[in-house]
């Protein structure tokens, strides 16, 4: 066997680029943001330029996701009837993600205007009952997602749609209030969304939101196969579960690293 | 009487076809029982729980296999077929070759039949059944005190069919009408005879057995006597199939032991854990039921006081006289004796212990030296072996396991297709989720929350079941030669066109015969051929028709044989040319030696996989070679660390996605015998190698495809996988050990725990032979 063969690994990373691209931009004032946005062409791959993101505030903070896996447990009792659970909990979860969005939206506007306390004005609330509707047709895609990274295919079909219902408030709806779909390039930023191409991702909290979500979301189904023969491991309660545990602790993370910065 | 693999069901549920068995448990001359069998269930061990009456040593599981292994032997262990011989009773044996084996000079007359063979179903019942002429006769019954047949056709037929086969209601009319022979010349006629039929074990939904699902430890057990008409049991059969196997009293295996020789007025075995079977008392009077269960209770006493080394008379730890307390009693000792009967010697565990130590830290010093200054790399294999070595310590991750290998897959690939938006990734992950939906595996709730596409595709009905089939084999087929051969474009008139010629004739040929193989295999399984080709369409009986009169024969099995035998002849000649063809270039300085090299062999050596794998797993190649190719796409050679993983991750995925479990039960043994006209161990243990590790062998071969390049680096690429390979080996079968070490007292260990064991000394000779050996003959062979 000839020697150690030594090579010498080239990375094209982005985690490399990303850090000197956060140096360059503190970006824990409010209103940053918005400068941010463009291409920084000093950088050795100018196509990987940072996403705008949201300042972040402990408004962002979604507490209604823990708020939902307690009424879930408790108040839905998902552990005996999963499917009744999941048909009533519904409009519940959906107002609520709702309300996150209109908090959301007007945090995000006020801290960017930089100016007085102001409510949705009625075009805010039309964006957000079309992201509303456009995330759930976003179940979809994140359904078949779902499918093909081993959801049960022709068996608990209904438990899948529901997940991917929740996953897609959970993903998708708070992306869209921070990149909106009405933004003049939302196109080439949303491939890059959903690519992963996110430099600096660590200290965009909503970005981290979603992501805590799908990681949540995958590491919620390591309980099912153990034999502790407990009701709640069942398809897709653990899942659900993370999945807003980490959403919540996605936010938190990224709201976190912003403030000890 | 014992009919292996004979399920309680099979005796006595609505859907059994035994009606003769019922009527005598209807009339009282039978009693049915359920009987555990402790796992392993596999005849050789059970064969010596049904006799001495003690619980299972693992190592008997795997003899099972090895049969030409002598050191099974019961040798002077006390069973009731030594205490018969010692009273100078004539026993004469017919049937499973095992007891001969086990008792090699006990009987009195034998013809053993060889145990292996599972594709034929008939023959080897007939074997035993034609001496039943003489035996049963006047002057036969004079000479033998004790007859002992061992059916097996239900057992293979279960191995290739399952329970629901096609062939089952048949087979047991046959054994009914057998019991109903045995009945009427003995039985009836002489009060003191005492038939008794048993299972030695069960079989599980799919008809294999080995572990311990509840299909596989409650076989059927009956025992049939005149004088039981005393007893007035209230027994009526058949009872309504149910899934929990609950047909009348449930009793263990070894209870028959004492209670067999009780009955015969016999000394019961002294290793014997088992107890009387209580509701055979009335037979006594008051008084013998008292001496029946003391010499019970004494025989289990002895065994109690050596395992606490401590000798008390049984009258100062209970009252004799009392009929429940002796009962109570026998149940207490049964228990605590079960739980002790393991015996471990911690010397040969502690050097084994240290010595894979020392393994592992050898192979670990050399993954770091290896891996100087790309310390991050080395650190996330490791990471994901010592994750994936955790989970030894749990029993439910090793049932599970196939759940861990999808979760590593579709991490490392979604960690690899991430950032990427080619159309490869897509399909890498639409073949990948396709080959989990195939024959997902696991040994609990298998079927509950799964689509399994090959148990859809096989319950297809008689229109559109063989079309389907054939077209899945045959794209399968003719992806694979299309592939080998370059597309059917001819490019130039070089030198290359007589070589792809005799290449793509070589590999059609083999292709036919698989196809054939396998279609067979499929129609002669699904449907009942025996009685006429009616259930099948016309074009299957024809095509069935046109072979036969190629071969001269209509016997689905000699056909079997013959294509089978050509295969290996075909196939032998193509793989020998494939390997030695860029020598000879090289010796007679012909162009481009090396041309197409690993691709030949990987499509050779697939065709080989393909005809040793059952049926309904062949398209799986299909999508084995789409993940391969698309992969390739994906992933620059230069990324060796990422194909080295993923050869593992794969290797261990596909194995599970085959239907294979870490419970010895799903060893799927129905092509160890292709082409074999006799028993021999070492081509049929190669054969059910190849069958159940014919994934692994595929992307071992898949990586060297992958990185064999004419550049001279290949042994450096190959010594890349190998030292991966050997620290996830070394990595992982250490905590193994530990883990099993660690848990000798679990509940699991001997069902859970010990067949992951020899699961993994299986993969470890596959490391062997296939991912160093193999490999290593292809990388020397690849001359430029």
């Amino acid at each position: 066997m000839s020697a150690t063969p030594k090579k010498v690994k080239k990375t094209v990373s982005f985690s490399r680029n990303s850090p000197s691209l956060s140096d360059r931009n503190p970006s824990t004032e409010p209103g940053s943001p918005v400068a941010e946005s463009g291409f920084d062409f000093a950088d050795d791959e100018p196509q990987i330029h940072e996403l705008p993101k949201p300042s972040p505030a402990f408004l962002l903070l979604p507490f209604h996701s823990l708020a939902i896996v307690y009424a879930l447990f408790y108040h839905y009792n998902i552990s005996s009837k999963v499917i009744s659970a999941l048909h009533s909990s519904t409009l519940a979860v959906l107002t609520l993600q709702f309300g996150f969005g209109l908090i959301t939206l007007t945090t995000i506007k006020n801290k960017k205007r930089a100016k007085k306390h102001r409510g949705p004005n009625g075009g805010e609330l039309m964006y957000l009952v079309i992201s509303s509707l456009i995330s759930g047709f976003a179940a979809v895609p994140i359904f078949l997602v779902l499918l093909v990274f081993g959801a049960p295919i022709g068996s608990l079909s209904e438990e899948t749609a529901f997940l991917a219902l929740h996953l897609s408030f959970l993903t998708v709806f708070p992306l869209l209030l921070v990149y909106k779909f009405t933004d003049p390039d939302s196109g080439d930023t949303w491939i890059r969304l959903l690519t992963f191409q996110v430099p600096a991702f660590y200290r965009n909290q909503i970005y981290l939101q979603a992501m805590g979500a799908l990681v949540g979301c995958w590491f919620g189904v390591i309980p099912i196969p153990l034999d502790w023969d407990r009701d709640w491991q069942q398809w897709p309660i653990t899942l659900l579960a993370g999945a807003y545990v980490g959403s919540f602790a996605g936010s938190l993370i990224g709201y976190l690293y912003s403030i000890f910065e | 009487m014992v009919i292996d693999a004979l399920r309680a069901d099979f005796l006595f549920s609505n859907e059994s076809q035994m009606t003769f068995v019922h009527e005598l448990i209807n009339d009282g001359y039978a009693l049915g029982y359920t009987a555990y069998s402790n796992p392993p269930t596999v005849t050789l061990p059970r064969l010596k729980g049904i006799t001495t009456g003690s619980t299972p040593n693992f190592i008997d599981a795997v003899l099972n296999i090895a049969e030409e292994d002598t050191s099974s032997t019961l040798g002077d262990q006390d069973s009731w077929v030594k205490q018969m011989h010692a009273s100078g009773w004539k026993i004469n044996m017919f049937g499973d070759d095992t007891w001969l084996k086990l008792f090699p000079s006990y009987f009195a007359k034998t013809d053993g039949t060889a145990s292996f063979y599972v594709s034929d179903f008939t023959i080897v019942d007939n074997n035993v059944t034609r001496h039943l002429d003489y035996e049963l006769s006047k002057e036969g019954q004079r000479n033998w005190d004790c007859l002992i047949l061992h059916y097996l056709g239900l057992d293979h037929i279960g191995h290739k069919g399952g329970p629901a086969s096609a062939s089952m209601p048949a087979k047991q009319r046959e054994m009914d009408s057998i019991i109903r022979r045995i009945f009427e010349s003995t039985v009836k006629k002489d009060e003191n005879t005492l038939f008794v039929v048993m299972g030695d074990h069960g079989m599980n939904e799919v008809g294999n057995h080995g572990g311990s699902s509840i299909g596989e430890v409650s076989a059927g057990l009956l025992l049939v006597s005149s004088k039981f008409k005393k007893l007035q049991s209230e027994q009526k059969a058949p009872i309504p199939r149910n899934p929990d196997f609950d047909y009348f009293g449930h009793i263990e295996q070894i209870d028959l032991v004492p209670t067999l020789s009780t009955l015969l007025g016999l000394k019961i075995p002294i290793n014997n854990l088992g107890t009387f079977m209580h509701d055979l008392l009335p037979l006594y009077t008051e008084k013998d039921r008292q001496n029946v269960l003391i010499k019970n209770a004494l025989q289990l006493k002895v065994l109690i006081d050596k395992s606490r080394s401590k000798v008390t008379s049984l009258d100062s730890e209970i009252d004799v006289s009392s009929l429940s307390s002796l009962l109570h009693f026998l149940h207490d000792s049964k228990g605590t004796l079960s739980k002790t009967s393991s015996d471990y010697n911690y010397r040969d565990i502690f050097y084994g212990l240290a010595g894979y130590t020392f393994t592992a830290l050898i192979s670990l010093a050399l993954f770091f030296t290896y891996h100087r200054g790309r310390l991050s790399e080395a650190g996330v294999d490791l990471l994901f072996f010592i994750l994936y070595a955790v989970n030894f310590f749990g029993s439910s991750m090793i049932e599970e396991e196939h759940h861990l290998w999808w979760f590593f897959t579709t991490v490392f690939v979604a960690s690899v297709t991430v950032k990427s938006q080619s159309i490869y990734c897509t399909t890498l992950l639409v073949c990948l989720r396709l080959l989990k939906a195939w024959n997902n595996s696991g040994q609990k709730n298998n079927i509950k929350s799964n689509m399994k596409i090959a148990t859809y595709v096989a319950s297809l009905s008689p229109d559109i079941g063989p079309v389907v089939v054939a077209f899945l084999i045959a794209s399968t087929l003719a992806t694979y030669c299309f592939y080998v051969t370059e597309g059917v474009i001819v490019k130039g008139k070089g030198d290359g066109t007589t070589l792809r010629f005799l290449t793509f004739v070589s590999t059609s040929l083999l292709c036919s015969i698989t196809f054939s193989t396998k279609f067979l295999s499929y129609l002669s399984e699904t449907y009942d051929l025996k009685s006429g080709f009616k259930e099948i369409p016309d074009w299957c009986s024809k095509y069935i028709l046109w072979i036969g009169q190629r071969l001269g024969t209509t016997d689905i099995n000699t056909v079997n044989q013959q294509l089978f035998s050509l295969f290996y002849k075909v196939w032998l000649v193509t793989i020998a040319f494939h390997l030695l063809k860029p020598l000879a270039f090289k010796i007679w300085k012909l162009p481009d030696p090396a041309h197409n090299y690993t691709r030949t062999i990987l499509i050779t050596f697939s065709q080989l996989l393909i005809s040793q794998t059952n049926f309904n797993n062949v398209p799986i190649f299909l999508l084995l070679l789409a993940i391969l190719l698309s992969f390739q796409k994906l992933v620059p050679v230069s990324n060796l660390n990422a194909i080295s993983l993923f050869t593992i991750l794969m290797q261990n995925l596909s194995f599970f996605q085959f239907g294979f479990t870490n419970s010895l039960s799903s060893v799927d043994l129905t092509n160890s015998f292709n082409g074999l006209s006799s028993y021999n161990m070492i081509l049929s243990g190669l054969l059910t190698f190849v069958c159940n590790w014919a994934a692994p062998i595929f992307w071992s071969l898949a990586y060297l495809h992958l990185t064999l390049k004419p550049d001279g680096r290949n042994w450096e690429r190959l010594y890349h996988r190998l030292l991966v390979t050997l620290t996830f080996y070394s990595v992982s079968g250490l905590v193994l050990i530990v883990s099993c070490y660690n848990l000798r007292f679990h509940l699991f260990i001997w069902t859970v725990f010990s067949p992951k064991i020899l699961y993994f000394l299986s993969w470890t000779a596959c490391g062997l032979l296939v991912d160093f050996g193999l490999s290593c003959i292809v990388t020397a062979l690849y001359i430029k």
